[in-house]
């Protein structure tokens, strides 16, 4: 029997007072690895904010006079063909970088998502189309696909967008389909459904931010994947219009002077292999500490 | 007399690769205003999806409400479509329902506050202070401790009990006419189960609710129910007053139930009889009697005949058997 008044249940226990975000912070900067990462791309977007602050030069201007310099005082890293300074250039290229990278990655994780979402949510012919389709994109390997939309759309940021950002969709809608399959069965949305809650409201305040941790963590690494198809697709010469700073493109007029010259290939190449190794440090930090199977052990 | 809801017939079937699974088979059971029923059987025996037709959250396919009415308030709600505006209204705001689990049926990512006025701001269009307001205010009659502060945890803050008082608040947000407790003491401990029943009764008479206890636990309903529907394999065998079943259990799957479980008016040291053999699966069930195989008082007949319908014995105490077991 239990008296008037009895303590309810639960009364006992103390809550945590640490907040989800605070935890997931404190895993992630646990991380050696993730720090660093987080350092080289921070360094990385204060360098694109300010780059007219870093560099005395311009990244466009042409000096003929100081063309193919070696490396000195006036030109940490040398000069081009056209005499323009390779570190401004770098600099100055971060800024194509992050533009294209989180355009391309933010589009194709908003589309893909919610194909996958959509998909999963419904299930039955809507579910069988989109993931065909998707299956069959996938079949096409990634470059291919690129350089074709790039080659079709025609040059600039915005063909480059679209091209990535289509590339990597199929990848987000995979995902997300797979997590929201997993997701939709949960109590949690039956109870849900059970208050009167509709389709759009379960799928985006129930399904979704529970799918969203290894979204998340995928998006840090096709960051740096993006990255790379970019100066892939600079360096084959369907990517950025050549006076633009993008690495690909550096590494790829760069080229012919390999022998004499190899700064121009090798600085770009190095930037995007920091910036990659940055985005990828990132991730793994980010899927340890969004891990649920790691809750409430730190 | 009028019903608040009256199930007529109701039958839900999934279809499975191993065959069809009759899950609820003609599931006929009326509530009145204000009133605890108990809806009694084993697990898998289709209590929980006769209750989630009722509201057509069966995941279709593979499930389908294949027949039957489920009349509420004068309309069949089984005419509405799943996810027509009509039935989203009726769901929490008329006819509310608590989950088993109250350690998964919350979202983990949104605080016990963010659930609460969802529902309230959806149904009785409360902006988000006024709502949030009331769900303190139903937290705090809920009996939950420091309401204001708990209002911004997350589900992972709270324990089992919490939670399901958390879930209680929830149902009860909208002033619900029917409130469904699917086995709603399951998965907490012995003393918090009975606080949360106290607590559901309670409510249920301060927002004069109608309470369906859905349970495989004998005692919960003894308690609290007025009268009682025993299920076994999808469908009712057995329905009366609590008093009467408890006093004078008709079908030979009732007497076996209540034989198998202790009571405090019993003399001390008598054994517990289980109820031999498992419950059946529900796939391509035979035409006869379900309980058959299981069954002390079978008959000849049992054998031949279909499955007998629910017969009035006397008073209000319906049973679905052949045999007069009273006379064994």
């Amino acid at each position: 029997m239990i008296r008037e008044g009895a303590v309810p249940a639960g009364v006992m226990e103390v809550p945590p007072p640490q907040s989800e975000v605070r935890r997931i912070a404190k895993v992630f900067f646990s991380r050696k690895v993730a720090v660093v990462g987080l350092i080289i791309v921070v360094a990385w977007v204060l360098a694109a904010i300010f780059a007219p602050h870093f560099t005395p030069y311009e990244p466009y201007k042409s000096d003929l006079d100081n063309a193919l310099l070696q490396p000195s005082r006036e030109h940490l890293l040398g000069t081009d063909l056209i005499g323009r300074d390779t570190l401004t250039r770098i600099i100055y290229g971060s800024r194509i970088a992050f533009m294209i990278c989180g355009l391309a990655v933010g589009s194709a994780a908003l589309i893909g998502s919610a194909l996958g979402l959509v998909a999963a949510y419904y299930g039955g012919i809507l579910n069988m189309v989109i993931m065909r389709l998707v299956d069959a994109l996938m079949s096409i390997p990634m470059i291919v696909k690129a350089l074709l939309i790039a080659a079709l759309l025609g040059g600039g940021i915005t063909s480059i967008v679209l091209a990535i950002g289509f590339v990597l969709t199929s990848v987000y809608a995979r995902l997300m389909h797979g997590v929201a399959l997993s997701v939709k069965e949960r109590d949690y949305v039956t109870a849900a459904r059970a208050t009167g809650a509709g389709n759009l409201r379960i799928m985006l305040y129930h399904i979704l931010p529970n799918s969203i941790a290894p979204l998340m963590v995928q998006m840090t690494l096709q960051l740096g994947f993006a990255l790379l198809i970019e100066a892939a697709m600079s360096f084959l010469g369907v990517g950025m219009s050549p006076p633009a700073a993008a690495w690909g493109s550096m590494i790829s007029t760069g080229y012919e002077f390999l022998i004499s010259r190899p700064i121009l290939c090798l600085a770009p190449g190095l930037a995007i292999m920091s910036l990659v190794f940055g985005f990828n440090m990132i991730g793994d930090g980010l899927r340890d500490a969004l891990d649920p199977r790691l809750r409430g052990t730190l | 007399m009028t019903f608040l809801l009256k199930v007529d017939n109701l039958k839900t079937r999934f279809k499975t690769e191993l065959g069809l699974v009759k899950a609820v088979d003609g599931v006929s059971y009326y509530m009145r205003e204000g009133e605890i029923i108990g809806l009694v059987g084993e697990s898998g025996c289709g209590k929980s999806v006769s209750q989630l037709s009722v509201l057509q959250l069966i995941p279709t396919p593979p499930g389908e409400i294949v027949d039957g009415e489920v009349v509420f308030e004068g309309c069949d709600l089984l005419k509405f479509s799943a996810n027509s505006p009509e039935m989203r209204s009726i769901r929490g705001g008329k006819i509310a329902m608590i989950f088993q689990e109250p350690m998964t049926s919350l979202n983990p990512v949104l605080t016990i506050g963010q659930q609460l006025t969802e529902m309230m701001e959806s149904h009785l269009n409360m902006n988000r202070e006024a709502a949030t307001k009331q769900a303190i205010e139903l937290l705090n009659r809920v009996s939950m401790p420091e309401a204001a502060r708990r209002i911004a945890a997350y589900p992972h803050q709270l324990s089992g009990g919490m939670r399901q008082r958390v879930m209680i608040a929830m149902a009860l947000s909208c002033n619900p006419k029917i409130l469904i407790a699917d086995e709603p003491t399951t998965a907490v401990d012995v003393t918090t189960q009975a606080q949360l029943l106290e607590l559901m009764r309670e409510m249920v008479v301060h927002f004069n609710t109608s309470l369906m206890i859905v349970t495989h636990n004998l005692g919960v309903v003894a308690r609290y129910a007025q009268r009682l529907y025993i299920m076994y394999a999808g469908r009712i065998v057995e329905s009366g007053t609590t008093k009467d079943i408890f006093a004078n259990p008709r079908h030979p799957y009732t007497i076996g139930l209540l034989a198998s479980v202790p009571r405090l008016d019993e003399p001390r040291g008598r054994k517990l009889v289980p109820i031999d053999g498992l419950p059946p699966t529900l796939i391509n069930m035979p035409p006869t009697c379900a309980f058959l195989p299981r069954c002390a008082y079978r008959v000849e007949k049992c054998q031949h005949e279909p499955w007998p319908e629910l017969k009035l014995t006397d008073g209000q105490h319906y049973t679905s058997c052949y045999v007069d077991t009273r006379e064994k």
